[in-house]
């Protein structure tokens, strides 16, 4: 009889066992998932007994101390960074960047160093001088045309 | 004492099966697809997956910057000339560029491309359980 207790204990150990080894396999799921929510946490307006009146008071004093020029807001010299401008276009930043993205068509490779450098010039130019550049180089990386020779970021 | 012996080969037999109920696993290594004329039209794929595969040439990912975002993969074959292996796209589009902001390093990730222009036309971006974090 106790020997049949002690196989049962036995059996019971090693199925245990398994589920536990088992467990601690499926975990490293679990971070993933916790930032996940983390960062997709909804934006909750906790209820504080604020009647629709007062919080339409609220949000408006929060807005005009946020406009720009206002006394007390966030205008210049505040903690906010101001939204910055689109870069104006110079010919010569969508010069430079054609020439790079020619010259990689006709090595048929795109370095680091071009990433680097395209990086530099993309934040310099205009919106459609970036559009320009890159309607040019990405095509012709799609049909093969040009390899990447590291591994990393495109630009 | 045999039969100790005979139901301890039996519990060391049972012992995987709790590995086994460990949850669903998915394995997506990284496809790029092709247009009629052979230009890279889409890819798709699991970033972990493409980072524990056993061949050095695969990854899927992207990336940007405040103005403008990026997507880009690779399949498992060696560069060679003339073969296709790669996708890219770029993107000004401020909700793509939302969609790229939430890729983890164990997302999948999928994206088409306007071959004309290589820009983005759609990005998708999971994150489940099923898909296997990054080996060290």
């Amino acid at each position: 009889m106790r020997r049949l207790i002690l196989s049962v204990a036995l059996v019971g150990l090693g199925v245990g066992g398994g589920y536990v080894l088992g467990s601690q396999r499926a975990q490293p799921q679990a971070p993933a998932v916790a930032r996940d929510r983390a960062e997709r946490a909804p934006i909750v307006v906790a209820d504080r007994g604020l009647s629709e009146a007062e919080l339409r008071r609220v949000v408006k004093e929060e807005l005009a101390a946020g406009a720009p020029g206002q006394p007390g807001g966030q205008g210049e010299g505040s903690a906010r960074e101001p939204a910055k401008p689109a870069p104006a276009a110079s010919p010569a930043v969508l010069d430079d960047g054609m020439r790079r993205v020619h010259q990689a068509i006709a090595k048929r490779q795109w370095t680091r160093d071009d990433a680097t450098a395209l990086s530099r010039t993309l934040e310099a130019a205009s919106p459609e001088q970036r559009a320009a550049i890159l309607r040019t180089l990405v095509p012709a990386l799609n049909r093969g045309e040009i390899k990447l020779t590291y591994r990393g970021d495109l630009f | 004492m045999k039969r100790i012996r005979v139901f301890s080969l039996l519990a060391t037999l049972l012992l995987p099966i709790g590995a086994i109920y460990a949850g669903a696993r998915s394995s997506i290594e990284v496809t790029v697809t092709l247009d009629d004329t052979g230009t890279a039209i889409s890819a798709m794929g699991n970033e972990a997956d493409a980072y524990n595969s056993l061949d050095a040439n695969q990854y899927i990912g992207c990336g940007g910057t405040s103005f403008s975002g990026w997507c880009q993969a690779h399949d498992a074959t060696a560069d060679a000339d003339g073969l296709v292996n790669a996708a890219f796209c770029f993107t000004s589009d401020p909700v793509l560029i939302a969609h790229i902001r939430s890729v983890a390093a164990d997302s999948f990730v999928r994206f088409t491309v306007d071959p004309l222009t290589g820009e983005c036309v759609t990005i998708s971006v999971s994150h489940n359980s099923f898909y296997r974090p990054k080996a060290p």
